[in-house]
């Protein structure tokens, strides 16, 4: 959700026109229709018609697109050379009959506060992805997608491993209209704010020029992965490669051993070139033209040269952000950028979209992560050095590496084995600079993390993305008063462990722990609209504001209380001493399941200020206060969109029948404490205004 | 270590959850001891088969009696005012504090051997893929209190 609070400054920026979306830079793309565009620019709610919340179907290329990932299998096959024209044709008729099926039975909707999507052939499946859990939106296009002008639409939210929405072909300029809705959630500027004009397309933060990510390629650490293939496929076709090597020895001699170690030079030197060739071209095709730009709001982001992706980080999802340097990089004065967002799919690729800076030189990454912090303090911040405990106990590991091995070169080789305890030298140097790249920095809301030696990491972690503080030792921190603090942050899986400060002083680590426990209480708690409208329980003196309130709002729908009300649960919106809104949480009448099921009745905001999440916030502190009474469940009728978007069911999926009431389908909440004992029908004296 | 510096009160657990281990190790010792008497069975070494699988086994229930001891008085836990403490660990220490606001949801479970000692186990997740607390050999009726009290903590005031 959104903090308006941490930066005032920016209400004032914001534009309620839709942006300018920089990063896009898919040229091939004509430009959206101008009445589309228009419209949209102008209204940015309602949501234009394209996007209204009826179910829809992916673009009919999906079937194209899909055909084309179906080939591979045939491609395959007929590489394989066991093609046989009856068993492909039967291939090709199955996966058309499965495609249209698929394409059929695939529909999406958005709602106001949710994307929906409908699913399965046979088994359906209907998923529901409430926008204030979106925490990434990405725009992919692959050849496929090219070859068919459409777009594929991937949405991150948080909660699982894998891609929660994935739309696989959109028209273009549906696609772009529908991230821009989906961000929306929870990043809208106030009403109050200053409606300025939109600002013109900020510069791009950063620009990849092809030399640089040739750069990034000889420097990177797939260069090592790739070493690793070069020589794993040299044990495959080690035939092959033995002729090559019986030539090459032919070809200059080895009658003596310079000719053999020239032989072993070309062939080592070929795999390593071979290795780079390959690291300079994956990079090369991951990062070409790669561009990040932001604005008030997001991070944008686009690269890929086959295919091509574009990505949407709204800047309040940004968990940490983390600076890395390889030892190579790190002697060049080079540098990288991630961003750990919530939600990625897991896998190698979560590295390539979470990268902001593929390369850049270390001045610029720092300013880099200032920028997307919005803080510009982070670059200059000084980072303490960590006890010298730390560096003692570091030594200590090169000392018993060192002792470890010698004894195990005396073991195999005799008395000569004992050189190996010139390794000391490298090892101690190695602790000495892994002491060395361990700091530590709490700049006002801000905690910095460095340490690694191979690949250097500067974690930057803001003090309200923690989700829980854990200090954490070994007996030999222990001995030596040091201790690990670990920063739990949402993050994705595969995308690194949670950020620590390694080998601080016990003290420090207390200290800090309980502090960062309450940073993180407190920010978890902060209003998303500090001066705004909060919700609290009604008091007596509300009881005409609420009357008056009622009756603005649905003179003729209001229903008298039953004598539930004397238990009746009230809650107000209080604006600056208004009363705009207001909630009853009433018992079941003639309730039989002792007090676990509540009503939620007369939900009502004032005509005026509707449609500013009052209802939402209502019904949320409905649901808190009635957990905080031990209520299992909470239903409520009408508005199903509405509720649905909140966590509610038709009550029939828990084992409950409705009364048979006009006022629209009955809907149920099942609360934390639920235990599935309170299923049981609700009373047909039931109602709901 | 914070319970030493800090006037953190934490509560241990069920007295019963050490049995529980103290089963449980015995039990895990099965394999192991079944394994050295097959390898000795098999490739004949050194010394007899018989010191292999003694050796094994006594190794192992000593393992077994001594760990659940240590393990149990480590463990530790308190509910404070706006979070929850967690002291767990044999060789590792870890002490972690989740505050409830931040917790996504709260869960108990009762494995076959639970029940058959009246435990029951609670845990908790935050939106961290890194945390979830969880607490081993609470009673089974003071692990459904404690459910209940941090699942009425505010449910929506989560943001990540």
């Amino acid at each position: 959700m959104s903090s308006p609070s941490e930066s005032p400054g920016r209400h004032t920026t914001s534009h309620p026109e839709t942006p300018p979306v920089p990063g896009e830079t898919f040229q091939q793309v004509p430009p959206p229709p101008a009445a589309t565009g228009r419209a949209f620019t102008q209204v940015p709610a309602p949501p234009p018609g394209a996007l209204a919340a009826v179910s829809q179907r992916l673009h009919p290329a999906a079937l194209g697109v899909w055909a084309l990932g179906g080939v591979r299998p045939l491609v395959l096959l007929i590489i394989a050379g066991s093609f046989n024209v009856y068993i492909a044709l039967a291939f090709v008729a199955l996966a058309a009959v499965g495609s249209v099926a698929r394409w059929m039975r695939f529909t999406w909707r958005l709602e106001p506060d949710a994307l929906v999507i409908d699913q399965g052939v046979v088994q359906r499946q209907r998923r529901v992805i409430p926008l204030e859990r979106i925490q990434s939106v990405e725009v992919v296009r692959k050849l496929g997608h090219r070859m068919f002008g459409v777009l594929e639409l991937r949405v991150e939210s948080i909660g699982s491993g894998g891609t929660e929405g994935q739309l696989d072909a959109l028209d273009p300029a549906l696609a772009r209209q529908l991230r821009r809705q989906l961000l929306r959630k929870g990043t809208e500027p106030p009403a109050t704010a200053d409606h300025r004009a939109p600002a013109a397309e900020p510069p791009a933060l950063v620009r990849m020029r092809p030399g640089q990510l040739v750069l990034a390629g000889i420097t990177g650490g797939r260069v090592g992965v790739f070493a690793a293939l070069v020589g794993f496929a040299s044990q495959v076709w080690g035939e092959r490669i033995g002729d090559a090597v019986d030539w090459l020895a032919g070809y200059v001699g080895t009658a003596d051993n310079g000719g053999v170690v020239t032989v072993a030079l070309i062939l080592g030197g070929g795999a390593i070139l071979v290795a780079f060739v390959l690291s300079v071209i994956a990079t090369t095709l991951t990062f070409w033209n790669f561009t990040l730009t932001r604005d008030d709001r997001n991070l944008y982001t686009s690269r890929g040269l086959l295919d091509q992706r574009s990505g949407t980080i709204p800047l309040h999802r940004v968990q940490s952000v983390r600076i890395e340097e390889n030892a190579v990089r790190r002697m060049l004065g080079l540098a990288a950028v991630k961003v750990e967002v919530a939600g990625q799919p897991g896998g190698g690729s979560v590295q390539e979209t979470a990268t902001v800076l593929p390369l850049g030189r270390r001045r610029t990454a720092a300013e880099l992560v200032g920028t997307i912090l919005d803080r510009d303090d982070v670059a200059e911040v000084p980072l303490e050095p960590m006890p010298t405990g730390a560096r003692d106990r570091r030594l200590v590991r090169a000392a018993v590496a060192t002792v470890a091995l010698t004894a195990g070169a005396v073991w195999w080789l005799g008395v000569p084995g004992s050189a190996a305890l010139l390794l000391a030298v490298p090892l101690s140097a190695l602790a000495v600079a892994a002491y060395r790249s361990l700091g530590h920095a709490a700049p006002e809301g801000l905690l910095l993390a460095r340490s690694g030696v191979m690949v250097r990491t500067t974690h930057v972690t803001r003090e309200r993305s923690l989700q829980a503080v854990a200090v954490t030792s070994t007996p030999f921190q222990r001995r030596r008063g040091l201790a690990t603090l670990v920063l739990h942050i949402a993050r994705s899986l595969g995308g690194g462990g949670d950020p620590e400060i390694i080998d601080v002083s016990t003290d420090h680590a207390d200290a800090e722990l309980l502090r960062l426990a309450r940073a993180s209480d407190e920010t978890a708690r902060r209003p998303s609209t500090p001066q705004g409208p909060t919700v609290r329980a009604a008091r007596p003196e509300d009881g005409p504001a609420v009357e008056a309130l009622v009756e603005a709002s649905r003179p003729a729908a209001v229903r008298p209380l039953g004598p539930e009300a004397d238990e009746a649960l009230s809650l107000v919106v209080d604006d600056g001493g208004d009363v705009v809104g207001h909630a009853l949480l009433v018992p079941l009448p003639g309730d039989a399941t002792g007090g676990k099921v509540r009503v939620l009745r007369r939900v009502v905001v004032h005509p005026d200020r509707r449609r500013q999440g009052l209802g939402t916030m209502l019904v949320k502190a409905s649901l808190s206060a009635a957990a905080q009474q031990g209520v299992h469940r909470v239903v409520a009728s009408g508005a199903p969109a509405f509720y649905r978007s909140l966590g509610f069911d038709p009550v029939e999926d828990h084992r409950m029948t409705a009364p048979n009431d006009p006022s629209g389908p009955w809907l149920v909440r099942l609360l934390p404490g639920d235990d599935g004992s309170a299923a049981d029908s609700l009373p047909s004296t039931v109602a709901s205004d | 270590m914070v319970p030493d510096t800090q006037p953190l009160d934490l509560q241990p657990l069920d007295r019963r959850v050490r049995t529980l281990w103290w089963v449980v190790g015995a039990l895990s010792v099965v394999p192991p001891t079944v394994a050295a008497a097959i390898f000795g069975a098999l490739a004949p070494i050194g010394i007899g088969r018989d010191v292999l699988v003694a050796a094994v086994a006594v190794g192992g229930l000593v393992l077994a009696a001594v760990v659940p001891v240590i393990r149990y008085r480590r463990w530790g836990y308190m509910l404070r005012d706006r979070d929850f403490v967690i002291r767990k660990g044999v060789i590792w220490v870890t002490v972690s504090i989740i505050p409830y606001a931040r917790l996504q949801f709260v869960d108990t479970r009762q494995g076959p051997l639970d029940r058959l000692f009246g435990l029951s186990q609670l845990v908790v997740h935050t939106a961290s893929l890194g945390m979830s607390g969880r607490l081993p050999g609470l009673d089974a009726d003071v692990a459904e209190d404690l459910r209940e009290r941090l699942a009425a903590v505010e449910t929506d005031v989560v943001t990540v």
